[in-house]
């Protein structure tokens, strides 16, 4: 089981709720997958029918760690606003805190991300900083009194996995006792195991549960990656070899010639 | 008073944020009780605490947002 800042959760799967085909549907593979921790947002008010049931009646009825996001957020100020806001809404301190750099990769603005980390740490955020893979970002933001770092896999929603597994492992390593979710860019329950092989203690993904043909199904093959992959981390993996080694010990074998 | 709620145009009776939150509120008949218990508003650019709402002065021009809960990534 993993506790991330003192708090027990119940999987290392951590899911976005948006792009589900419906909220029932997101109900039923959240309550089926059990994610540890989900994520939500602050928009503004979309015109509709008054559902009968109401996204925060569901978050109720779930109790499941709330990590409200700031996405779609280019500034620091935008950013800062959106935390404070969500904060009152959510009634929860913690924030996925989002700088992002260009509209078409969405890479986290490094430099942004650290400013704003530094402003909300100091009014008590529990801030999850969504990064890349920067060693000296990574530090900043350590530094800034982040407890826990989410570098991304690949761009979101780009279904891509670990674009930059070296980097990736290099961050890992460089910072073993703090916590890593590795978010963004996850298309397939393979990234998800490979991402734990490599020790990260979470996964936060969306789009490819959210968008895929079946995502109740979806979320629970993820989840059991998850589960299969930090098993393989902590039982430890095997070191890579460049030619065979028989695995049967040519001892005691029968001479025919 | 012209003043700007979610970046549209609109003249809505009352002085403070928490006129111009009942005001919207009661237009937009559509949101879920809990959404509505949740709302978030922004003046200006600055966030506005619930319990300051009824502090918060309007005057034409401002820009108001208010925010609801809504599925995130």
């Amino acid at each position: 089981m993993l506790t991330l800042l003192g708090e027990p959760l119940a999987s290392r799967l951590f899911l976005g709720t948006a792009r589900f085909p419906s909220l029932d549907l997101l109900s039923k593979t959240l309550i089926t997958a059990r994610p540890g921790m989900i994520t939500v947002a602050v928009r503004r008010p979309t015109p509709g029918p008054v559902p009968a049931r109401g996204f925060m009646d569901m978050l109720e009825v779930l109790a499941t760690p709330l990590l409200p996001n700031t996405a779609g957020c280019h500034t620091v100020h935008e950013a800062v606003t959106t935390a404070r806001l969500a904060r009152e809404m959510f009634g929860t301190s913690r924030i996925k805190l989002e700088v992002i750099g260009s509209r078409r990769w969405l890479e986290p603005d490094g430099v942004g991300l650290v400013e704003a980390a530094e402003i909300l740490v100091k009014e008590g955020f529990e801030v999850f900083p969504y990064m890349t893979e920067d060693l000296a970002i990574a530090e900043r933001l350590l530094r800034a009194g982040c407890r826990v770092l989410m570098p991304w896999a690949a761009p979101i929603g780009s279904g891509r996995g670990l674009e930059n597994r070296t980097g990736l492992l290099r961050l890992r390593e460089a910072f073993p006792a703090v916590p890593m979710i590795l978010d963004a860019g996850l298309g397939r329950p393979s990234h998800a195991a490979e991402a734990m092989e490599l020790g990260f203690d979470a996964v936060l993904l969306n789009t490819a549960v959210a968008e895929s043909g079946d995502p109740l199904r979806m979320a629970l093959a993820f989840a059991s990656a998850v589960e299969a992959g930090r098993l393989a981390f902590e039982a430890g993996l095997v070191a890579t070899r460049h030619a065979a080694r028989a695995s049967t010990p040519d001892e005691g074998k029968a001479a025919f010639a | 008073m012209q003043i700007y709620i979610n970046g549209r145009p609109c003249r809505p009776a009352g002085e403070t944020l928490a006129d111009i939150v009942e005001h919207f509120l009661t237009e937009r008949g559509d949101l879920d009780p809990r959404s509505r218990m949740a709302i978030g508003t922004a003046h200006n650019g600055i966030f506005v605490p619930r319990e300051q709402r009824r502090r918060c002065r309007v005057i034409p021009g401002d820009r108001i947002e208010i925010l609801a809960p809504m599925q995130g990534g």
